[in-house]
């Protein structure tokens, strides 16, 4: 289960898909699910970019100078962006279910 | 053999490292693009794809929900529904005409005064995203640059104003509410003519710190110091410590924003 999500040779289907509803949800959905899908999709599958890439596109459709966090316009995207990192090669390297 | 699959296994993982890197790499030349040009373009750009969509949206829901309303509802409920807003109406229409009388004579007083320039052109936009959407209390309107709309400019709604412009693009624009937690404005209560601070707390709640001994009371109008009537909201609670010289003011705006669906943009 775990080699299925997070292959990334090749064509992955259930990545793509879940991009697409990553992608929707940040037009017609609640921000909270665009949040919590940007998290399902770093937690479930390797290197998960997409996610960075959806909260700018948030940042850049809703919000402007001054409104995000720390009163950066981009801020989500930075607190977004670091914590990516941080779990994606620091945590997860060290997670039992990762080293599967 | 074994020794060739090694090399092969090492190549691949040599390659999905790169492939990695170029990626991070990808990213941050992105972010810092974004953050080294106009930080509106890519707004713009994506506002313009995002507006078609929620057209779509705004008309499905208003759809779904009138046929739902049609299916699911009975008959004697909508009679009844139905009695009570002709009841309304009956009400509102008199109302109106008492606001407009007031509003003449207002008009007219201001004349006697030498204020006559001060009528506003009003677009009428309808909200194509609205929060829980957007993480910043912020409307994408349906209305730009080429209606006139420009930074800045006030949206309301009747004589209640809600927020300003703050992104234009040719046929949208971005909207933030007054009442968002970040925003401070002045604003007077009509009752006493005290002017003072007033701070966004989310959902079209506001909150002001005023000295013990101003008078103010629940109902009380705050609004914005201007020639035209352009009201912030009324005053909900009034919490008041024996012990402190200061008193807190908790007001909230008349329209819920979540059921709105259009707004005037107010252009000077």
């Amino acid at each position: 289960m775990g080699r299925y999500f997070n292959s990334l040779n090749g064509f992955n289907v259930r990545r793509a898909l879940f991009g697409i509803a990553l992608f929707l949800s940040i037009l017609v959905a609640p921000f909270w699910v665009t949040l919590v899908l940007s998290v399902l999709g770093v937690i479930l599958f390797e290197s998960y970019f997409e996610s960075i890439i959806a909260s700018l596109i948030v940042d850049s459709i809703f919000g402007f100078s001054g409104s995000g966090l720390w009163s950066v316009q981009f801020g989500y995207s930075i607190t977004f962006f670091i914590s990516f990192f941080l779990f994606e090669y620091i945590v997860k390297p060290n997670l039992a279910y990762y080293k599967r | 053999m074994k020794n060739f699959q090694s090399v092969n296994v090492h190549r691949i993982n040599r390659a999905g490292k790169l492939r990695r890197i170029v990626g991070v790499f990808a990213l941050f030349l992105f972010v810092f693009l974004l953050f080294i040009f106009n930080r509106s373009i890519a707004g713009s750009f994506l506002r313009f794809f995002g507006v078609g969509m929620w057209e779509v949206q705004t008309e499905s829901e208003a759809v779904i929900g009138q046929t739902a309303n049609m299916v699911l509802r009975s008959k004697s409920s909508l009679i009844k529904e139905n009695t009570e807003l002709r009841e309304e109406r009956n009400l509102y229409s008199t109302l109106a005409l008492e606001n407009k009388f007031l509003k003449e004579e207002n008009q007219s007083l201001k004349e006697q005064l030498g204020r006559t320039n001060y009528s506003l052109k009003r677009v009428t936009a309808s909200i194509l995203s609205r929060p829980p959407q957007s993480p910043y209390d912020t409307l994408v309107l349906d209305a730009g640059a080429s209606e006139g709309v420009k930074d800045g400019d006030l949206i309301a709604l009747g004589s209640v104003v809600l927020g300003k412009i703050v992104a234009v693009d040719n046929h949208s624009s971005l909207a933030t509410m007054f009442s968002s937690p970040k925003q401070e404005l002045q604003a007077l209560i009509a009752s006493s003519s005290v002017q003072s601070t007033v701070y966004g707390r989310g959902g079209g709640n506001y909150f002001m710190r005023l000295p013990a001994d101003v008078d103010v009371d629940e109902g009380d109008i705050i609004s914005l110091p201007s020639m035209n009537p352009r009201i912030l909201g009324s005053v909900a609670r009034v919490e008041e410590a024996s012990a402190d010289s200061f008193k807190m003011v908790f007001f909230r705006t008349p329209i819920n924003i979540e059921q709105l669906r259009w707004v005037d943009i107010l252009i000077p």
